[in-house]
């Protein structure tokens, strides 16, 4: 049997000359090499099967004074129905921050922000907590929208869970809608509202369009009107200046007579 | 006309955060997919893909380009990746998905797959992602890094800190493995002409 590294080294090309001859003349000799090579190729070929999921990454640096937006409270017992009515109210807000992680640059230290679209989005906050300095605020409107967004949030909680703990039924993670499910309802949603928009949009367009063309219309009409006219004008001068040169002509033969 | 990794190095220690950004965007992806296959499970290998560039943007100062950016990248990397193991106690698990969403499916088809082959190439790629969870961390570590990144052997020893003998002995018996693991699940060579 051969020697293990050389076939390795010579399934990955990477063997040097004199290796390589000594091994294929090894190979012209040995099948069971020549048996062992063709499998772990073959390995090689199912290896490249195995690829992993797609995510939206987007990770990157922003330069700035700003502290990300404070934590909201881990929601261990959130029912799915909950977490899927909650995105969808927010999703333009969440839209955004779905879309991007980031990292973020602050003057005295960095700051990670992933967005909404962890379940257990507590982990990552407590982190990117941890690693805030005391950089500047963030902008009111964004520190109050989160405060009145978690305060309804509390109440729309406790109104489903109230039901659900007198039948017994504990909202588990198991029940929990999964992370990928979530984002992939909150991007449905972010696309069917573009959708119609761009729909909107178009309308309104062909509206225009529509305006634009009947005015078109118009103009030329008006404006072979006008030139029919012009034209007629034109042709009676013209006549007129004829039979004036006629009338030139048969006097000055008279007078010639 | 694109910079190479050095130069956004360069420019990134002296300031420049759009050259930062720009080798993020470079490597994200590739970080991520190292990731993912060594501790097998999507939200946590973003989690350290994401801790990578931290961790990078940190310590940028202090890289002197010995190494090439990418090695640097992806050392950051499998050390978060073995912190994560160390600290979950669990072997590495590529996750299978549940069930198979055809109509997902078939806007990945390419042009001469039908759906039953596509079907097939999906079970193929879990079948192989199974056989590779099995292996023990360093040997799975080493095919990553030559099969998904096409480092040399000289490169990985480099990364992991071992002998080049040891590399070449690693990847001989991963693969051994998973072609062990592959014929067990009836996967056989023939697979892949269909």
């Amino acid at each position: 049997m051969c020697d293990k590294e050389l076939i390795v080294g010579y399934i990955y090309g990477e063997l040097s000359r004199d290796e390589r001859e000594a091994l294929n003349a090894h190979l012209a000799v040995c099948a069971d090499c020549r048996v062992e090579i063709e499998e772990l190729r073959s390995a090689r070929q199912h290896l490249t099967l195995w690829a992993p999921p797609e995510p939206d990454l987007g990770f990157r640096v922003i330069r700035g004074g700003a502290a990300p937006a404070p934590a909201l409270p881990r929601r261990a017992r959130l029912a799915a129905a909950f977490r899927y009515a909650a995105a969808a109210a927010i999703v333009l807000a969440a839209g955004a921050a779905i879309a991007n992680l980031e990292v973020r640059y602050g003057a005295d230290g960095l700051v990670v922000r992933t967005g909404w679209t962890r379940g257990g989005t507590a982990a990552t906050d407590t982190r990117t907590v941890s690693t805030v300095t005391t950089a500047g605020a963030v902008p009111s409107s964004t520190t109050g929208d989160f405060a009145a967004l978690d305060q309804r949030l509390r109440q729309i909680e406790s109104v489903l869970n109230a039901p659900a703990a007198a039948a017994g039924f504990q909202a588990t993670s198991d029940t929990r809608m999964s992370d990928a499910e979530m984002l992939r309802r909150v991007r449905q949603i972010v696309t069917d509202a573009e959708q119609r928009q761009q729909t909107d949009v178009a309308h309104r367009l062909l509206d225009v369009a529509r305006a634009f063309d009947l005015q078109r219309r118009t103009d030329i009409a008006y404006f072979q009107q006008g030139l029919g006219q012009y034209q007629g004008q034109t042709n009676a001068e013209i006549a007129q200046n004829r039979e004036l040169v006629n009338q030139i002509i048969r006097a000055a033969a008279r007078q010639e007579k | 006309m694109p910079s190479s990794d050095e130069e956004l190095v360069t420019l990134s220690q002296g300031g420049d955060l759009d050259s930062f950004n720009q080798l993020v965007l470079r490597w994200e992806r590739p970080i991520y997919a190292l990731a993912y296959r060594v501790i097998g499970r999507e939200e946590d290998a973003r989690d350290v893909a994401q801790e990578t560039f931290l961790r990078a943007f940190r310590a940028l100062k202090g890289f002197k380009g010995q190494a090439k950016f990418s090695s640097w990248l992806y050392r950051i990397t499998l050390n978060l990746c073995r912190d994560w193991i160390r600290r979950e106690r669990r072997t590495p698990l590529a996750q299978a998905p549940e069930g198979i969403d055809l109509v997902e499916l078939a806007g990945e088809a390419t042009p001469h797959e039908t759906i039953e082959q596509l079907v097939g190439r999906k079970e193929l790629g879990r079948a192989v992602s199974r056989a590779m969870a099995v292996l023990p961390e360093d040997q799975r570590t080493a095919i990553i890094l030559k099969e998904y990144h096409g480092l040399t052997f000289q490169e990985i020893a480099e990364l992991l800190d071992c002998p080049l003998s040891t590399v070449k002995t690693r990847l001989y018996q991963g693969l051994t493995v998973v072609r062990k693991q592959l014929q067990q699940a009836g996967v056989d060579g023939d697979a892949l002409k269909h």
